[in-house]
């Protein structure tokens, strides 16, 4: 890969949500965001359990 | 104070709610240590900082400048307050999340003074000191179970103090006592005086003055203290004394050398002592060599006295007892004995040492000072602002290393604080389970000093430590006897106890007060000392009553007598014993506990130094009339909160309970109810805990049962499988596939990119984020970070990160080889709460359910580790059908004698067939009332055997065993020692790359190192083709080539190389017939390959660096 490829593949705009640690209030943020909460400006984000499918064998 | 124990709390609705009262247990547990801190917060910073010298320096101009600490204090936890957010205080559980330290700013104001008028007051902060949980700066203080819990805490939990992911507890460490030994003296700040007998008959005083050792006759000592004539120095010194020449004339002969010297006056000793250790002590030139004394007095000399009346009384005792002790009229006192010692708090050294720096952060200022000060000669108020700007650049000097001796342990200090060590102050609290977390709080270190003491007499168990320190609970092996446990009910006084009307009371009761003249002769006397300092006398006579009411007034806490005041009345006797006197205390830090006053019929207080001499009973019937005072509360007063935990821990060994207490301590348990909210690198929790059927009823007063750990186990006393020799035990396959035992580890990586990049300051290189097209793409998430849930397996990325400005990806990867899964990933920010994210912390789950190889083990001290996990098919089964969960083999029984094993085995069946929680507290049972005899009567009861014994057919071919096998139910618990974390493995893999031998290490797929000894026993079996195999084969053989003509290996070189064509004396004509030519031969003909090891190759060439020539005869 060339790096004039890469380039264009760095801005991921799509906002994630996380779940403050402190009132548990769901935070959209983006990646060039600062980790606080907005509404009580914790310093610690939870990431949110995935919504995929995850299946393992029960064995 | 405990009930009898019953599970009616985990079975009621009230099991999940915050009981007040386990709050107020807990608390109590790591009480001295939070008072300790308080204590500095509260008075000790006031009185501190008027211990610190003044910085005092002369001007240019000759003018005086002063600098003083005028006042310190300590704030809050918080972040700073630009920051935008609900509130700005820090709660421990973020600092725990993110992994910082719990601290508070330190405010101090300062003021300048010159030519003793104040120029310039001004206030700063000079940065942060981790701060004490709990403690009255902790933003968790008085905060309820409930509030607690909101804050992400245990309710009960208790931390000391939180550094970069420690979480760190200062020991207790054990020191001597002050005040009372008057041959050794003491001071809490730790400065201590000697007085030396010397074989010609006089005494020296030494003491220490910054870690350097200073020795002054006594009588001059005394002579600089008080402005008196010879004449009264001799009178009070023979007091008591007088008809004893040899001491009369020792001292006159003291008092004549001393004129010999041409000293005859208190100035003159002043100024004599004062002109030489003037280059010692650091004043400023105005200060007269008297004044010098007077400042080092004030610093090192019974520095509890304020007054110099008070430090002459005390040398003049100390002066008494060293030559009574010399002339053997007393016993020498050992200082190894707990009667003479105090602990040190983690607040008491966190103080001092602060107090340290404050004094440190001085000197170095007034360096720099003096040395910009001369340069430039300026305004009054140049000088204020340089002095200002020299104050603030030293800062970090005061709080850095608060900082550091919390998180390494090691002191940092000039002095020493007079503590013998400075590796070890701190200690990492680990929350393995709850057992060995509250036992940090109540360990007692001797010091690191002792551990290397070749003499056990340190190590001893005194009796005089009964009832303060746990006799079962050490460790055995090198901290043995160093390292101890407060017992259950011990204390630790935290302040000085009110002494206000205490002399009063004592002139009252037929004390002469010390300032009037005696009544009575001073040798029918006993001497009355509080704290190290002469109140009065007391005649004999009245000795006895005298005690016996002031005794009265303290248990009762009548006419102002503190309940903490420790009375020690040493009786003279006609033979060498301790020195005689009344001894009282009532400063911090004694060891104190609680027993019963039998004429007050009331709980008294009491200490380790009057225990010795008074008369206690432990139960009832040992009463002896009129001799018997006291009696103690419970029989179990002399065992720790850990021994206490053992069940009929009186029917075992000793050192059965002893290694109870150390096992206890490894067991997976419950480590915390916020697993969610920490960040701890490594936690074992157990999947499945039971509450204890058979407990001692210090189990329910400590609340175990919210910290579960254990499994009630059915054990069947059998040698069935083979599988159990040597302690093996034999588990149920059946019952391991339900789940029994299962447990798993937390582990967390931090991530921190900044780390990554190398980078200082907020500069941003990497970002976390994932590449569209990644293959990964079903591992991670588009911020690149772990799905929660998943399942990771060696080389796995678990999570993914971009340069910005060159946009290259990169992934961390999972290094264990184990599967684990992805439990919880925490994005964290910094401080400010504006950056960007560049630090995550990621949690695996992984599961662990037992294996052959896992260790296990009972609460006596019966460990063994799994040697088969058996089909339950082919278990023996008793006529109920019930087939045992655990096989223990009978050998395990005799030489162990771990009684209370098979006591736990009866009542745990009966209790579990009737339904009930039995008591297994110790001292229940007796020779006239046995435990197997009760038991074995409840089983009676239920239809089985009155010996806890069964009929058992074998799982095989379903044939009766002859013998009745005892099955009972046992509760066991699993250590945390796993093979998962232990097995190494190898068979090709990296190599060093030096020596091209496999490297060390389990971490880097090493090899077991094949040792001398090993080699050795190989060579005696003569077992060469296995030696050759490991040491040679196995490890780093390699091919090369030698020349056998000339047996050298350096002189060779390739032909298959181009470059040996610019060698000119090779002959072209060998190229095609070898590939190998000898430089000294000037032929290839001799070169043979050989292999040998890679190391002698390295050998060779490190031999031929320094021009040694390696020749070998080969043949």
């Amino acid at each position: 890969m060339d790096s004039s490829s890469k380039e264009q593949q760095i801005p991921v705009k799509q906002p994630m949500v996380y779940i403050c640690a402190e009132c548990h209030h769901e935070n959209e943020i983006k990646p060039r965001d600062p980790i606080r909460c907005r509404e009580c400006g914790y310093r610690i984000m939870y990431k949110k359990r995935t919504k995929r499918l995850i299946v393992f064998d029960a064995r | 104070m405990c009930a009898n124990p019953s599970q009616k709390r985990i079975h009621s609705k009230e099991y999940s709610d915050l009981s007040p009262h386990h709050f107020e247990v807990v608390r109590k547990i790591s009480k001295a240590h939070i008072d300790s801190f308080n204590f500095m917060l509260e008075e000790g910073i006031v009185k501190g900082i008027n211990w610190i010298p003044p910085l005092e320096l002369q001007l240019p101009d000759s003018s005086r400048l002063q600098i003083k600490i005028a006042d310190v204090s300590l704030g809050y936890p918080m972040v700073h307050k630009d920051c935008v957010a609900k509130t700005n205080l820090v709660y421990p559980s973020e600092c725990r999340m993110r992994g910082t330290t719990y601290r508070a700013k330190l405010n101090v104001s300062f003021i300048i003074k010159i030519n003793n008028q104040v120029v310039e007051q001004f206030s700063d902060v000079v940065g942060d000191i981790p701060v004490m949980l709990k403690t009255k700066r902790c933003n968790l203080a008085n905060l309820t179970p409930k509030q607690m819990v909101e804050r992400y805490e245990d309710a009960g939990d208790q931390w000391l103090f939180l550094v970069n992911h420690g979480n760190k507890v200062a020991n207790y460490l054990l020191n001597m006592e002050f005040q009372f030994v008057a041959l050794e003296m003491i001071k809490s700040e730790a400065l201590n005086l000697v007085l030396h007998y010397l074989s010609n008959g006089t005494a020296k005083l030494r003491f220490f003055y910054l870690k350097q050792p200073v020795f002054l006759p006594i009588i001059m000592v005394l002579k600089a203290l008080r402005n008196v004539s010879d004449q009264f120095i001799y009178t009070e010194l023979v007091k008591g004394k007088e008809n004893d020449t040899f001491y009369c004339s020792c001292i006159t002969n003291m008092l004549r050398l001393l004129h010999q010297e041409g000293l005859f006056t208190h100035q003159q000793v002043k100024d004599f002592i004062g002109e030489r250790l003037r280059v010692k002590v650091d004043l400023a030139p105005w200060y007269s060599s008297s004044e010098v004394t007077d400042f080092l007095f004030q610093q090192c000399i019974a520095i509890h006295l304020y007054n110099n009346v008070d430090k002459f009384n005390l040398l003049v005792y100390m002066t008494r007892k060293l030559f009574a002790c010399a002339r053997g009229e007393c016993a020498i006192e050992n200082p190894d004995n707990p009667m003479f010692h105090e602990l040190y708090m983690s607040g008491h050294i966190y103080f001092t040492l602060l107090l340290e720096r404050f004094e440190a952060f001085f000197k170095s200022v007034k360096l720099q000072l003096s040395r910009s000060l001369e340069e430039n000669n300026s305004t009054k108020k140049d000088t204020v602002n340089q002095v200002k700007k020299h104050l603030s650049s030293k800062f970090s000097e005061i709080t850095r290393p608060m900082e550091y001796l919390i998180s390494t342990g090691n002191l940092q200090s000039r002095t020493g604080l007079g503590l013998m060590q400075t590796a070890g102050i701190s200690v990492m609290a680990e929350k393995i389970n709850w057992w060995r977390f509250i036992s940090h709080f109540r360990a007692v270190h001797r010091g690191a000093y002792f551990t290397e003491m070749k003499t056990t007499t340190c190590r001893k168990l005194y009796p005089e430590s009964w009832g303060f320190l746990c006799p079962v609970n050490t460790p055995d092996g090198t901290p043995c006897g160093l390292l101890n446990h407060l017992s259950a009910m011990c204390m630790i006084t935290s302040s000085q106890s009110s002494v206000r009307d205490l002399s009063a009371t004592l002139v009252e009761l037929g004390m002469e007060s010390i300032d009037k003249p005696l009544t009575v002769r001073a040798s029918e006397c006993y001497t009355v000392i509080l704290d190290g300092k002469v109140l009065g006398y007391v005649p004999d006579a009245i000795m006895v009553n005298f005690i016996s009411l002031l005794r009265t007034y303290k248990a009762t806490g009548k006419n102002g007598i503190d309940r903490l005041l420790e009375i020690g009345f040493v009786p003279k006797t006609n033979k060498p014993t301790q020195f005689a006197g009344l001894y009282l205390f009532s400063n911090p830090a004694r060891m104190m506990r609680p027993v019963f006053n039998l004429k007050t019929q009331s709980v008294e207080i009491i200490g380790s130094f009057e225990q010795v001499y008074m008369d206690i009973c432990v139960v009832g019937n040992e009463i002896i009339p009129n001799v018997t005072t006291h009696q103690e509360l419970t029989e179990t007063c002399m065992l720790s909160i850990l021994a206490n935990q053992i069940p009929f821990s009186d029917f075992n060994q000793s050192p059965r309970n002893m290694y109870c207490c150390q096992m206890g301590k490894q067991t997976m348990g419950t480590p915390s109810h916020t697993l969610k909210f920490r960040s701890d690198l490594k936690m074992y929790s157990i999947s499945s805990p039971q509450s204890p059927i058979v407990r001692p009823a210090a189990h329910d007063y400590y609340h175990m049962d919210d910290y579960p750990f254990g499994t009630n186990a059915v054990v069947a006393v059998i040698s069935y499988t083979g599988y159990d020799m040597e302690d093996a035990l034999v588990l149920n396959k059946g019952a391991v596939e339900r789940g029994f035992k299962h447990g798993s580890i937390h582990k967390t990586i931090i991530v921190n990119l900044h780390e990554i990049a190398g980078t200082r300051g907020g500069e941003i290189v990497y970002l976390f984020g994932r590449q569209d097209s990644a293959d990964y793409a079903d591992k991670l998430d588009i911020d690149g970070l772990p799905y929660i849930g998943t399942k990771v397996e060696f080389d796995d990325p678990i999570c993914s990160y971009y340069n910005i400005s060159t946009g290259e990806y990169r992934t961390e990867k999972y290094k264990s080889t184990e599967v684990a899964y992805i439990s919880d990933v925490k994005a964290l920010s910094n401080d400010s709460g504006r950056e960007v994210l560049q630090r995550v912390a990621i949690t695996f789950y992984i599961p662990r359910k037992p294996i052959v190889g896992d260790k296990f083990a009972n609460r006596h001290g019966q460990k063994g580790i799994c040697s088969v996990l058996w089909p339950q098919e082919n278990m023996p089964f008793t006529q109920t059908g019930l087939t045992p969960d655990i096989i223990f083999n009978p050998h395990g029984f005799p030489s162990r004698m771990t009684i209370g094993m098979m006591i736990e085995s009866m009542a745990g069946k009966s209790g579990a067939l009737h339904g009930l929680v039995h008591d297994a507290t110790p001292f229940m049972f007796s020779e006239d009332n046995h435990a197997s005899d009760y038991y074995g009567k409840l089983l009676e009861a239920a239809g089985y055997n009155y010996f806890g014994t069964e009929r058992m057919y074998s799982g095989v071919d379903g044939r009766e065993l002859t013998a009745d096998i005892f099955v009972g139910v046992i509760f066991y618990i699993r250590l945390r020692h796993m093979v998962g974390d232990k097995y190494q493995v190898r068979s090709v893999g990296p190599v060093d790359q030096l020596t091209r031998q496999p490297v060390q290490g389990r971490k880097r797929s090493g090899g077991i190192r094949f040792g001398e000894m090993e080699r050795d026993s190989l060579l005696a079996h003569g077992a060469s083709f296995l030696l050759r195999d490991r040491l040679f084969t196995q490890s780093d053989e390699s091919l090369s080539y030698i020349c056998t003509k000339c047996g050298l290996l350096t002189s060779l070189i390739s032909l298959a190389n181009a470059e040996s064509s610019r060698y000119a004396e090779v002959n072209r004509s060998d190229v095609s017939k070898n590939l190998w030519y000898c430089r000294t031969c000037r032929s290839g003909d001799h070169v043979k390959a050989v292999s040998i090891p890679y190391v002698l190759q390295y050998l060779i060439a490190e031999l031929a660096s320094v021009n040694i020539k390696l020749q070998f005869e080969v043949n």
